[in-house]
């Protein structure tokens, strides 16, 4: 016999576990299952070009580490992102602070005008930076037009901090958002307070601007900080020599040079080392921060 | 030694003038916030701004502040001019309406907070906020956070983070607006007291009247940008300088008339009801004869009797309503054009009944007149 509409809401208010279902079966399938056999795969053994066998064994993790190359590209990535991180906060955060008190009431409409950008195609975008960093680019042209160098020089394009340049781009309104929305709910009056009680402005930034921005700064820096590591197609199309990063590594690996398990356990110190530096940045900010 | 103490006292003129307002405009666009401001407060004092929402009381405060800027005129503090001076260059310290609390610090050092801007050492800085907590009662709340304590508790680090640094003047905007009645009623002894023991000048900005009257020494009674009266308790109850001091302090019993006859020092004012004398020291404004003026009277002064007595304004009434409050007995009253007037006393037996035909009478010292026109 079935139950009544009642009778079944009742049954199921009981049975609180049941909620869990639907969100568990989805991280489940889609990234639980999916990582462990990434996990499994970087234990493999490497035979020959796309040809591996099952095993149980910690030559992949041995081959990356005792490499100077990976552990070299792998430094490299994180520097090149830390710096654009760094460079991001400190561009972001004027941005977002003067959206939050000085142009509230249009402050969605800028928000919005911020993301048109990124909405035109990503591979077109980092095309465009060629067209201003390039040797025949805006900047060399415009240099050489006002006498600063005579012929055009390589030295802006093809090197990492034409990734730092592009990644910024890339990522500077989800660096903005969360800053806005932190210091948006910051009342006026607790600046009205801290200058009344002899705080000058630095020592207000410093002393209640900065400790209550923490949540967007946390927030920024998980949205950006962990996929820039893993970026491939910036560094393929601009970074050259110098801009050589990780994801480029995993992705010659898996593709060209077609050893999987030494790919995957490339992922995995990746995966490792993401969660290593937002641990870092939690213990440094405070983790309830975002929960305040 | 406090480092904000005796800067810029010169002469002795100006020892006992703690604040001093000159002529202070202030203008948002075209509406006039301030307009002509003059104020005086002097040591120790503790005087009430009393005005309704948008009367500019707030706006004032946060020029004494320096949160922001007249338009035209001077501020001075302790003699000093400090019109221009940013709010961290004043001896003023603010608690303000939402009291402005900083969330990530806990009640220790949202106090500490003036302290070691100013670069305190440890010691000092750990033994003022002791004291001043001590003071407030909330010793014991020191290491929580300012979340996790009651409203009133936050009442008193508000408080505590501005008295710890010894301000010449407490600026304090509707800083009990959050709480019930009950507790306010507490913390307006708890505050009065607490004045007299710091000894500083006071500045309280509040909407409610009996707010004011329970706080003030002196009260500043302001609307649309003006003072409207500045004086004492008393000064303000007793004799209000306008029809909005008037109306908006206490109870006012008001009749409508024309002057009839001004002669020495009384004047005679002809109502619809009869007519009502009054002391000239009591008239606001110059009125001739033949003026259209305001009578006011307050319930309390008004004696209620079964006979007519031979006092000069003496009216004959009818009981229309009795209501009994605890402490007073309120008497509403038809007067023979329809119109009601009110009448208050502390005595409860006084035998009459919805309906009797009474006797009203007042003395003309206790009459306020107002020029309409």
């Amino acid at each position: 016999m079935l139950p009544s509409r009642k009778g079944l809401l009742t049954w199921l208010g009981r049975r609180r576990w049941i909620n869990w279902i639907p969100s568990t079966t989805y991280l489940l399938l889609l990234f639980y299952i999916p990582i462990a056999m990434l996990m499994y795969y970087s234990f493999w053994r490497y035979l020959k070009l796309f040809r591996f066998e099952p095993a149980l064994t910690l030559e992949n993790y041995l081959r990356f580490f005792t490499s100077p190359i990976y552990t070299r590209v792998l430094l490299n990535t994180i520097f090149i992102v830390g710096v654009a991180m760094a460079l991001l906060l400190i561009v972001g955060f004027p941005i977002a602070y003067f959206i939050a008190r000085y142009v509230r009431s249009s402050a969605d409409r800028i928000i919005l005008l911020m993301l048109i950008p990124v909405e035109i195609n990503y591979l077109i975008r980092i095309f465009a930076w060629r067209t201003i960093l390039g040797e025949n680019g805006i900047l060399n042209s415009f240099l050489v037009a006002v006498g600063v160098i005579e012929k055009p020089l390589p030295i802006f394009f093809y090197n990492w901090f034409a990734i730092v340049i592009v990644t910024m781009h890339e990522w500077l309104p989800y660096v903005v958002i969360p800053l806005y929305i932190s210091l948006r709910s910051i009342p006026r009056s607790l600046y009205e307070a801290a200058h009344d009680l002899g705080a000058s402005r630095l020592q207000t930034f410093l002393k209640i601007t900065l400790p209550l921005c923490k949540p967007g700064i946390l927030t920024a820096i998980f949205i950006v900080f962990i996929p820039a590591l893993g970026e491939f197609a910036i560094p393929a199309l601009v970074g050259g020599k110098s801009g050589y990063m990780i994801g480029n590594m995993i992705e010659n690996q898996l593709l060209a040079a077609g050893n999987w398990p030494l790919a995957t356990a490339a992922s995995v110190i990746l995966l490792a080392t993401s969660l290593i530096i937002v641990g870092i940045m939690v213990k440094i900010l405070g983790m309830e921060a975002l929960y305040r | 030694m406090d480092k904000r103490m005796g800067r810029g006292v010169s002469g002795l003129a100006c020892v006992l003038m703690s604040l001093k307002l000159e002529n202070i405009h202030k203008f948002f666009g075209h509406i006039t916030a301030l307009k002509n401001v003059n104020l005086e407060v002097n040591k120790g004092e503790l005087l009430v701004i009393l005005g309704t929402s948008g009367s500019g009381k707030s706006t004032l405060l946060r020029i004494i502040s320096g949160l922001e800027k007249p338009d035209k005129g001077r501020v001075l503090i302790n003699g000093r001019d400090v019109t221009y001076e940013p709010p961290y260059n004043r001896p003023t310290s603010m608690v303000f309406q939402d009291l402005a609390l900083f969330p990530h610090l806990n009640v220790f050092e949202n106090i500490a907070f003036g302290l070691k801007i100013r670069k305190y050492d440890r010691r000092e800085v750990e033994i003022r906020v002791k004291e001043v907590a001590e003071m407030l009662r909330i010793n014991d709340l020191l290491d929580r956070s300012v979340a996790k304590i009651s409203g009133g508790q936050r009442q008193r680090v508000a408080l505590a983070r501005s008295l710890v640094l010894h301000p010449d003047i407490l600026l304090l905007d509707e800083p009990l607006g959050a709480l019930d009645m009950k507790l306010r009623m507490d913390m307006w002894v708890e505050l009065k007291k607490l004045q007299r023991q710091v000894a500083n000048t006071w500045v309280f900005v509040t909407h409610d009247q009996h707010e004011a009257m329970a706080l003030a020494d002196k009260i500043a009674v302001i609307n649309t940008g003006e003072i409207q009266q500045l004086g004492t308790k008393d000064e303000v109850y007793d004799s209000p300088a306008s029809l909005f001091v008037a109306s908006f302090i206490g109870e006012m019993n008001f009749l409508e008339g024309r002057v009839t006859e001004v002669k020495g020092d009384v004047l005679k004012v002809e109502t619809p009801v009869g007519e009502v004398e009054a002391t000239m020291q009591r008239v606001k404004g110059r009125p001739e004869t033949g003026a259209r003026v305001t009578v006011g009277i307050r319930p309390e002064k008004i004696q209620i009797t079964k006979t007519p007595n031979d006092c000069i304004n003496t009216l004959s009434a009818r009981v229309s309503e009795i209501n009994f409050s605890g402490v007073l007995t309120t008497y509403e009253l038809e007067l023979p054009d329809g119109s009601r007037i009110k009448i208050q006393t502390t005595s409860r037996q006084m035998g009459y009944r919805q309906g009797d035909k009474v006797y009203i009478s007042w003395s003309p010292e206790d009459v306020n007149v107002y020029v309409t026109q």
